[in-house]
């Protein structure tokens, strides 16, 4: 288990360094350059100039990006000349944020689908099964956006049970204004949970086919016991799998609805930063999430093993028998 | 097979409980609770209109009308306030010095503060307006609003003559309006007894009288303005002269103004909170407003203007508000193809009889806009000539034919016109040369994008043919800046220029021969002596802005409000607005 860690860890600091390079390289590629960008029309050449050379962007690109990477090692990830403030401070702002509602999405999302999956395998093509299935499938070819301004217009705006927007201010109004989190927790966790319910669902009626499951029939065990008791321990592990593999599109699904609720986070930064060409703080969010999703999936690999003991990892040999 | 409710009902519960229980209450509002007690007012932000620099002397990046004109005048008031009654003048009553004098040919100033303290208690004083001068006059390479050869280049000295009183000496006579307008008016007095000193913990003293002095001062204050996380708590940022201290600031833009109440100029201060609240696209600000009355003041997205009556039921009346500037697009003279083209008068007085504006307005502008054929703002007409307002050059195609086929051009409406005759189309263009041109416009606006395909249409009646293609307008700003030989032809940003820091239209920065914001390089040895009569002489606008609407030096497009304003019924005092567009409100009330 140990080797394997290492390997991949290893494996993940490549990963993230490509990252890194290639979205280095892409953003400077992008014609123009910053600096006309920020000055604006009244900059003179040299503003401009002065501004190219207070940024170190006058440098080759390879030297703009070692100074970037050693500084990144020392924990100075730049420093944003768009939002007037260091890519640190940012992150350290909206991250909490933006994990806030990752998290409660995640979590109202597993409290849903975990029993809704349960119950579907259970009453497997039932109407009950077939009408989940068919609200399932619509909510997961929903885009988020559409599903956030759907949100709005009947819980915000014709009926004035929510706020429109998110809390706004430093991050304790998120808990203070806890409602105004309502409608932005609800647009990510109703497209995870189409999500995760069909993977229960799949992963529920393979477990009732087993021999344990009949064992314990024959034992008399309830249908909810066998559910909750023996199946909902087996039949989670392909969703834990999933939330490492879904951390990028868990954080999309924040982008819009931090854009849409106007819920200033990780996923609006980024998107603020890619459209004014700051590429300090795009790098920034690049890194946390390249590392976050190489992390999430360490992390779900590791879960895996420990909920299936089954799972060994030997180096990439066959597991022991 | 039994149904597993008990379990699932308890998670139902949960997750239910998450939503269901929190729908007991009315919606409230979400500004932060620190806003409380006492009246609060919320003014909403538009995407990418975010303050984030609270020094007055602020670096070119920073440069912006939400970081001057709606953060810190707020809390640091300049010599002369700009905007009364909806007008772009001098305003006494707000301005901290009386009206200056001028004498010795116009090339001598005397300035009398009038009685004004800081939050701090100590009176602003002639010494803040010389700490201001000195940091500019150490660090103006640095400075956002310094332009080569004006203040303080055209500062030969300053003497303080009291402690509420200076004189300035220049270099030369200059133009009283002009120097009033677009150089005392960026003069902002700055509490010399606590922002004189080089570090947080240091002693204050007289750095800045020293020129390595004043750019350690300088340095320090802008390094403190670099971390704008502590604006809400840096006791540097407290000691203000302006109505409002800084309570709450978020790096999302997110600011919370309290009441100053030591503020010695005139206001009512009913409300005691004003908070700016940042959003992320129209659409958001839009549902919010739609959604109930937790904005005061907030916009209407020209795209939405269908939604009027929707927020009118929701409380909001509306109010267009005219910035002072003027929109345009450029040609490039110093392409070397087709700039000997785009150099001929005549040409691009046909292009511009191309120009429907009327229908712009009724068009992509969906009825918010007013047509625009020269260098000075004509909404409010205060310095505008009718002869400027009227246009010499109105949309006029048949004219436009009749004036290219006069000067040698084989026209062929719906197709590429051709120079045939290049003694008379004009000095470097070339026999077969071709009205065929590029033209790039910044993506992302609607009416834009609208406006160009229109344009695109009306110049192919006369065979000019325009090959469109958007970008980003980053983009666009980036590859059309001023140059001695480049290739692009012709430009849209989505803009033009808004006076606003300079608020006197003279033009000097962006149509005078070599000026830093003159994208087309365009160079008039006449539009330059008429723009240095209103910066240096005693003339008035009237000679350069019809010399100028009439050579069209770029194309004038109709102008678009800056923002259609949606302002609670509750709030009273918030109009006329300033052209300026900055905010003042220390004079608003809430009702209800």
């Amino acid at each position: 288990m140990t080797g394997y860690l290492l390997r991949r860890t290893g494996q993940a600091l490549v990963v993230v360094v490509f990252v890194t390079m290639i979205v280095f390289g892409l953003e400077h590629l992008l014609p123009g350059g910053p600096a006309r960008a920020i000055l604006g029309v009244h900059a003179t050449p040299s503003n401009i100039a002065a501004f190219n050379k207070q940024n170190g962007l006058d440098r080759p690109l390879p030297q703009q990006y070692w100074t970037w990477l050693t500084q990144v090692l020392q924990g100075n990830f730049g420093f944003s000349y768009v939002l007037n403030e260091s890519v640190r401070s940012l992150l350290a702002q909206r991250l909490p944020k933006t994990a806030f509602l990752a998290g409660a999405s995640v979590l109202l999302a597993l409290l849903v689908a975990v029993p809704i999956g349960l119950l579907q395998a259970a009453r497997r093509n039932r109407p009950d099964d077939v009408a989940v299935t068919t609200v399932v499938f619509a909510l997961y070819s929903t885009p988020a956006f559409w599903l956030a301004l759907l949100l709005i217009e009947f819980l915000a705006v014709r009926n004035h049970l929510f706020p429109a927007e998110a809390p706004q201010g430093n991050f304790d109004a998120v808990f203070s204004d806890f409602r105004a989190m309502v409608l932005p927790i609800l647009t990510i966790a109703l497209v995870i949970i189409a999500a995760f319910t069909r993977y229960i669902r799949a992963s529920a009626l393979d477990q009732l086919t087993m021999d344990y499951v009949r064992m314990a029939r024959s034992k008399g065990a309830g249908q909810t016991r066998i559910l909750y008791g023996h199946i909902l321990r087996n039949a989670i592990s392909p969703v834990v799998t999933l939330l490492g593999v879904y951390l990028p599109f868990i954080l999309s699904g924040t982008l819009i609805a931090e854009e849409v609720f106007n819920y200033p986070g990780v996923g609006l930064l980024f998107f603020n930063a890619a459209t004014t060409q700051d590429y300090p703080t795009l790098l920034g969010v690049i890194l946390v999430v390249a590392v976050a999703s190489v992390v999430g999936s360490l992390l779900a690999d590791i879960a895996y093993a420990v909920l299936d003991p089954r799972v060994r990892y030997t180096g990439g040999r066959s597991p022991a028998r | 097979m039994r149904y597993p409710r008990p379990r699932s009902a308890v998670a139902a519960l949960v997750a239910g409980g998450l939503v269901a229980g929190l729908v007991t209450n009315p919606v409230a509002p979400t500004v932060a609770s620190a806003a409380s007690s006492g009246a609060t007012a919320t003014y909403a932000e538009g995407p990418g209109a975010t303050p984030n620099y609270i020094l007055p002397l602020l670096t070119g990046a920073y440069y912006s009308v939400a970081n001057i004109e709606q953060f810190q005048r707020l809390s640091y008031r300049s010599l002369y306030w700009i905007g009364e009654q909806g007008k772009p003048v001098v305003n006494p009553t707000l301005s901290l010095a009386n009206l200056p004098t001028y004498s010795d040919n116009n090339s001598v100033v005397n300035i009398t503060l009038r009685k004004y303290n800081w939050s701090d208690g100590t009176p602003v004083t002639s010494r803040d307006i010389t700490f201001w001068i000195n940091l500019l006059e150490a660090n103006k390479k640095d400075i956002a609003f310094y332009i080569p050869g004006e203040f303080p280049d055209n500062l030969k000295s300053y003497k303080v003559t009291g402690p509420e009183s200076i004189q300035l000496t220049l270099t030369g006579p200059v133009n009283p309006h002009w120097f009033t307008y677009d150089q005392l008016s960026q003069i902002t007095p700055i509490p010399q007894q606590t922002w004189d000193r080089t570090s947080a913990s240091g002693a204050i003293g007289n750095y800045d009288e020293s020129k390595a002095g004043a750019v350690q001062v300088f340095n320090f204050l802008t390094a403190q303005s670099k971390t704008i996380a502590t604006y809400g708590t840096n006791p540097l940022w407290q000691t203000v002269d302006g109505p409002w201290k800084l309570n709450q600031y978020q790096s999302d833009g997110y600011v919370q103004f309290k009441a100053n109440p030591a503020y010695s100029g005139p206001d009512t201060h009913a409300i005691q909170y004003f908070v700016e609240e940042p959003f992320t696209t129209d659409t958001a600000e839009l549902d919010v407003l739609r959604s109930g009355n937790t904005i005061d003041y907030g916009y209407l997205p020209p795209q939405d203007a269908a939604q009027s009556g929707a927020l009118k039921s929701e409380g909001y009346s509306q109010s267009v508000w005219w910035d002072w500037g003027i929109t345009f697009f450029v040609f490039n003279f110093h392409n070397p193809t087709v700039g000997p083209i785009f150099a001929q008068a005549y040409f691009r007085q046909a292009m511009q009889s191309l120009i429907d504006e009327q229908a712009f307005i009724k068009g992509p502008l969906n009825g918010f806009g007013h047509t625009d054929y020269g260098p000075v703002p004509s909404q409010p007409a205060t310095f505008a000539t009718p002869y400027e307002i009227k246009g010499p050059w109105p949309y006029d195609p048949a004219k436009a034919v009749s004036m290219l086929k006069a000067h040698g051009w084989d026209v062929r409406p719906n197709g590429v016109s051709t120079c045939a005759k290049p003694t008379e189309c004009g000095a470097g263009v070339k026999a077969g040369a071709k009205l065929d041109f590029n033209l790039a416009y910044g993506s992302g606006n609607l009416p834009v994008s609208e406006e160009m395909q229109g344009l695109k249409s009306d110049f192919a009646a006369a065979g000019i043919d325009i090959n469109l293609s958007s970008a980003p307008f980053d983009t666009i700003i980036s590859e059309s800046a001023p140059c001695t030989s480049c290739s692009w032809e012709m430009s849209n940003w989505g803009g033009g220029w808004l006076f606003g820091v300079d608020p006197y239209p003279t033009g000097d920065q962006i149509f005078a021969t070599g000026s830093g914001s003159n994208f087309a390089n365009y160079s008039s040895a006449t539009a330059d002596k008429l723009i240095d009569e209103t910066v240096h002489g005693t003339a008035s606008l009237a000679a350069y802005q019809n010399y100028l609407a009439d050579e069209i030096p770029v194309l004038w497009l109709p102008q678009a409000p800056f923002q259609i304003s949606e302002i609670s019924t509750k709030l009273h005092g918030a109009l006329p607005q300033s052209p300026i567009l900055s905010l003042t409100p220390e004079d608003w009330s809430l009702s209800g």
